[in-house]
């Protein structure tokens, strides 16, 4: 597939941080067309930097109860620009970092103390691996009204439900269809298909309010197609966050 | 009926006058029988069982068809080093070809790949981004390049790249695990070798190392290099049983005599007909140990519980000549016993002995009460004889309804256990008599021994339960409700597999095999028109989660534009022009090699790092790394590994002017041998065909007409849990309709059979229930038979899964048989109420006989359940033991209750 580059990606975005970007708070809106409903969520974005302190757990299979690997990060994010993940758990990895922005990926090895660059990778790809069934387009932060082109499926009082096909032609995905509460502008669920194919659902939930922002602290990308599941439970949520800038730094983020 | 008429007088007359002639026959005719058995086979073969026109039957028998014998027996060796395990299997193929047995019976025996044919078109058969790679790594042979040049790959491959290898699934860990193997036994290889660095050793390391990095491995090695696998490909069908089991000893004596002389190896032999060879002796012991235990334990019963044990010891006798004689009914009608069948012999030692407690039990009351020999055994007839014979016949119904299934192994089922009760019910009636008379001792046996068991508490049990009739009835209601709360918890087993023999060698081999290589070894196969659509089914096969490995001829014949690709690239690598120039070392070029010897250590730490991402902490790819190298925790070290790359480091910084040297030499015969290896591989020039895939991999693959292509797809060893088995299978078959194997056919068979004997015992039941109903010309006498029945059923399976005993194809068999047994308990009861009019004398007369029918039956299953070989026979003795216990208990305790409803003289006052 064909590298996709767009100037609100972030595709190394953490996990968290960019499924926040989805996500807004909400305000009262009534009689709005389908691409007004999307610009009021994307209106409502957190921006400038965060810290958010998270854990992955990755299910083999959906109705599993004990998760097959799980991860426990830290993770710092300058906007849509650059994201720095440091893992606390597993313990063999504990320290492993992994600095993230458009132009490329870093990881740095504690075991080896060596730092190697990664090239870009396809929007379909699980996040450097440790995504589970998040791949990098699902987790593209930007602007869903510039991004998708809404149309209005149903309203039935409470919630609108949206179909929002790719502007870009490379995306993974034919469309989506967005759950998006009508009295918060919350998301509820995001629907992914390509073709005909429902391949997977994004479920949000235990929305808790950081810095003013109503943050889903539990998100859970169901893979369709491989039958298996991804949590991401947020322990603690910082926006407008004082994050050092050598965390972004290619050449000093290790040190 | 019998009952007060002529019969019973005129039958036992015929049976004291002729019985001579009828033990002289009935010797003859067990005789007979035992002499015929010895021709019976003995079918385990899972397809044999299945209706003929059961679609995963059916494609198996396409493929045996276009393939010839699909049989395989696989040797698995475990040993210290590659050398050892190498040196072991070569001394086995090498003593099978000189064995006459198996030199006869052996199609081919595959130790090796075939070297030539790697040599020709191995670089074909890579992927074109695989290419682009190997292009990278054999632009230079010379030592100090080419590992420099791995490094560089495993950055781009594993650690960057758009490339990027991801390691998520069990075949990454097991390629990443492949190549850790490799590098360790490269950099082992190369200390050992600098520690004494003779000549001869820098020529035989420098030609094995530029081997296996260039043509590959020869033999096939699990990831770790634990266990070295190779086939041996019989050149007859399973089905020739004999000859199977002779080349199985055969192979047994060459791997023995390879373990002897190679102390600390060990030898596997697995593959379905080891297995079913396997299977054959487990099946011949089910036939006979529990069987010998089961009358060993119902003499010690019978020597506690009567006075003339002398007779019981004839109804034994009995018995055992009513097998024999049933065995050779069998030699004479089916010739042939399956997984289910062949456990009859306890089935009717468990039953068959009831008939014979009955008959011995009132023969001996009735001659102690004073009557002369006809009148005792006329009296036996008439009293007993009509319950007996019911309760026979209403057994031998329940198993000959099971003969209307589709299932030939459910209709071997039904013939073999119906005429066999038929055959025990008829010798228990005619030649026990005649035993027990003609050979009556002149003085009267009463008062001669007293039995210690007197079982006179049942009378007593039969008044408690008939006073207190409501409480019991309250109680047993509320205990059948109770337990039929548990049936849903009731587990089946598909898995066929699981019910065979559990400590048989083959069993062992397999699962040994699957902890190392990590694979099923039963695969499913489909046989399919094209190499492409072979190619696709591969893929889609490749795909699903629970596939470890698939192999086709796609494997080895890539689509024409692919190969074009393909041959494009090695023809830009045929133009490299000289890989190596000077192969001098000197103090530089050592230190760069400790370099590159250290950056190896670095990328194998960082890929284990890597791997957690997606095979979570503990994966093999980090074990394989803490091993070889040390624990790593983050920044910290844990536990210590062998350090294989710093005291390889050691070795070369401890004098680098010897290193030089040394290095030298090897490189001298490495590079040169890299050179020529590749030379060889950049030779091609044309598009692979199927004609140019030597016999030893096509016969394997392409049916010997060339008409049709095998796909085999190898399940991962997560299938061995029942659930993951169950998805993979309706997965496979739903990917393509025409998969087989071992699996479909096991689950196709579980599905078949259950539903088969949920129909036929539904059938035996209504059946009995007419049988029931003419018998007593009462409905209420027949209602509470069937009622009893019911409540028995309903404790059985409640019970079953609070004790943790599971039900399988065999074990279902359990249903006709409780309905045979449970029948004939109720009806001895109520029949003898009918005589005696109240439950305690009822019970005074016939409850010994239930009681001691009960436990013998008990111990004839529980034999099985205790000594069986086959898990399926362990399963099916613990649910008769069930079943039969919960049928006693009803029999004793509930119908007496039902029986005094409504009746004003249940018990006598």
């Amino acid at each position: 597939m064909k590298e996709k580059k767009r100037n609100w990606t972030s595709p190394r975005a953490t996990i968290a941080m960019l499924v926040m970007a989805l996500l807004v708070v909400a305000t009262n809106a009534v009689g709005q067309d389908a691409q007004d409903i999307l610009q009021q969520v994307d209106s409502r974005q957190p921006t400038g930097t965060s810290r958010i302190e998270l854990t992955m757990s990755v299910y083999r299979r959906a109705e599993d109860q004990v998760a097959t690997r799980e991860f426990r990060v830290h993770s710092y994010s300058d906007g849509d620009e650059s994201t720095y993940m440091e893992f606390v758990e597993p313990k063999s990895i504990r320290g492993m970092r992994i600095l993230s922005n458009d132009e490329a990926s870093w990881v740095f090895f504690p075991s080896t103390g060596r730092a190697r660059k990664i090239a870009g990778e396809s929007q379909g790809q699980s996040v450097q691996g440790v995504g589970g069934d998040f791949s990098y387009e699902d987790l593209g932060g930007g602007k869903l009204a510039e991004d998708y082109t809404a149309r209005l499926l149903s309203d039935d009082g409470q919630r609108w439900r949206l179909e929002g096909t790719p502007v870009e032609e490379d995306s993974s995905y034919t469309r989506l269809i967005l759950t998006v509460q009508k009295d918060s502008y919350r998301l509820e669920s995001i629907e992914y298909y390509s073709g005909s194919e429902h391949t997977k659902t994004l479920t949000l939930e235990n929305y808790e309010t950081a810095d003013e922002y109503p943050t889903p602290m539990r998100m859970t990308m169901t893979n369709h197609n491989e039958g298996s599941k991804t949590v991401v439970e947020n322990h603690s949520v910082e926006y407008r966050a004082d994050v050092s800038a050598q965390y972004f730094n290619p050449r000093r983020f290790y040190r | 009926m019998m009952r007060g008429s002529w019969i019973p007088g005129t039958a036992a007359r015929i049976v004291l006058r002729q019985r001579i002639w009828i033990i002289i026959v009935g010797a003859a005719l067990a005789t007979g029988g035992v002499f015929l058995g010895t021709g019976i086979a003995m079918q385990s073969q899972a397809k044999d069982m299945m209706p003929p026109g059961t679609p995963a039957v059916r494609e198996f028998e396409r493929i045996q068809d276009a393939f010839g014998s699909t049989a395989t027996v696989v040797v698995a060796v475990e040993g210290s080093s590659d050398h050892v395990m190498i040196e072991v299997a070569e001394e086995i193929a090498d003593a099978a070809i000189h064995d006459p047995v198996v030199a006869s019976g052996s199609r081919s025996i595959n130790i090796e790949v075939d070297r030539d044919f790697a040599r020709q078109w191995g670089l074909l058969l890579q992927e074109a981004d695989d290419l682009r790679t190997l292009d990278g790594q054999y632009r230079r042979t010379d030592l100090l390049s080419f590992i420099r040049a791995m490094n560089d790959s495993f950055e781009g491959e594993y650690l960057a790249g758009d490339g990027q290898e991801k390691l998520d699934s069990d075949r990454e860990a097991d390629e990443a695990v492949g190549m850790m193997t490799t590098m360790e036994s490269f950099v082992t290889d190369l200390r050992e070798y600098l520690r004494d660095p003779l000549p001869t050793r820098a020529a035989s390391l420098g030609r094995s190392l530029a081997d296996a990095f260039s043509i590959g491995e020869g033999y096939t090695f699990d990831p770790e290099h634990r266990m070295l696998l190779f086939s041996i490909a019989p050149a007859f069908p399973i089905d020739e049983l004999d000859r199977s089991v002779e080349f199985v000893q055969a192979l047994r004596s060459i791997t023995e005599e390879a373990e002897r002389s190679h102390p600390g190896t060990t030898v596997y032999l697995a593959g379905d007909m080891v297995q079913t060879v396997d299977e054959q002796e487990a099946l011949s012991a089910d036939l006979l140990i529990p069987g010998l235990l089961a009358v060993a334990l119902i003499f010690v019963l019978f020597l506690f519980s009567f006075r003339q044990l002398r007779s019981m010891l004839f109804a034994l006798a009995t018995l055992i000549a009513g097998i024999c004689i049933e065995i050779g009914v069998i030699a004479l009608t089916l010739g042939e016993l399956n997984i289910l069948t062949s456990s009859f012999a306890v089935v009717l030692i468990g039953l068959g002995i009831d008939f014979g407690i009955h008959v011995v039990s009132n023969y001996t009351d009735y001659r102690s009460e004073g009557k002369d020999e006809l009148e005792a055994l006329a009296a036996t007839y008439g009293k007993a004889g009509v319950a007996v014979i019911i309760g026979g016949v209403t057994t031998s119904v329940a198993f000959f309804v099971l003969m209307v299934s589709s299932n030939p192994a459910i209709t071997q089922f039904g013939f073999v256990a119906g005429t066999g009760i038929l055959t025990v019910l008829i010798s228990m009636l005619v030649l026990l008599p005649a035993l027990v008379v003609t050979f009556e001792p002149k003085r009267r046996a009463d008062g001669t021994r007293r039995p210690i068991l007197s079982y006179g508490f049942l009378p007593r049990v039969g008044r408690a339960v008939v006073r207190r009739r409501w409480a019991v009835l309250g109680l047993a209601a509320a205990v059948t409700v109770a337990l039929a709360f548990q049936i849903p918890k009731l587990t089946f087993i598909y898995d066929v597999l699981k019910i065979g023999p559990q400590d048989a060698p083959a069993i062992t081999a397999q699962n040994r095999i699957v902890d190392v290589f990590g694979l099923s070894p039963y695969p499913s196969l489909a046989l399919v028109d094209s190499i492409d659509e072979a190619r696709l089914l591969s893929e889609e096969l490749s795909n699903h989660s629970l596939t470890a490995e698939v192999a086709s001829i796609a494997d080895l014949v890539a689509p024409k534009r692919e190969q074009q690709e393909r041959l494009r690239i090695i023809r830009e690598m045929r133009t490299d022009g000289p890989r190596y120039g000077s192969l001098s070392w000197d103090a530089k070029q050592v230190a760069e090699f400790a370099y590159e010897v250290q950056r190896l250590e670095w990328n194998l730490v960082e890929i284990a790092d890597l791997s957690v991402a997606g095979l979570g902490e503990g994966n093999r790819i980090q074990t394989k790394r803490d091993e070889m190298v040390r624990e790593v925790i983050g920044a910290e070290v844990g536990e210590p590994g062998d350090e294989v790359f710093q005291k390889l480091i050691v070795a070369i910084e401890a004098s680098e002017s010897r290193a030089a040297e040394a290095l030298a030499a090897l490189d001298a015969v490495f590079a040169a041998r890299m050179s020529e290896n590749i030379t060889a591989l950049v030779a091609v020039d044309r598009p692979i065909t199927v004609e140019d895939i030597p016999n030893s991999l096509r016969e394997d693959l392409v049916s010997p007409d060339g008409s049709s292509f095998l796909v085999t797809s190898y399940p991962t060893d997560a299938v061995a849990r029942e659930d993951a088995m169950v998805q993979y299978v309706e997965e496979v078959t739903s990917i393509d309709p025409r998969i087989t194997g071992t699996l479909p056919i096991s689950i196709a068979m579980s599905v078949n059979t259950l539903a088969e004997a949920q129909s036929a015992s539904l059938y035996a039941l209504a059946a009995i229930a007419v049988i029931l109903v003419l018998t007593y010309r009462s409905l209420r006498y027949a209602a509470l038979s069937l009622v009893s029945l019911a409540v028995g059923v309903v404790w059985l399976f409640g019970l079953a899964p609070l004790l943790g005993v599971s039900v399988d194809l065999v074990s279902m068999m359990v249903l006709p048989l409780i309905i045979g047994i449970g029948t004939a308990f109720s009806v001895h009861l109520i029949e003898r109420y009918r005589i005696e009019g109240d439950i305690e004398t009822a019970l005074r007369y016939s409850g010994k006989a239930i009681f001691l029918s009960a436990l013998t039956t008990m111990i004839g299953f529980g034999s099985l359940a205790f000594v069986g070989s086959m898990a399926a026979a362990v399963s099916l003795g613990m649910l008769l033991v069930l079943g039969v216990g919960a049928g006693l208990v009803v029999t004793v305790t509930v119908l007496p209750t039902l029986l005094s409803l409504g009746s004003k003289r249940a018990v006598s006052r």
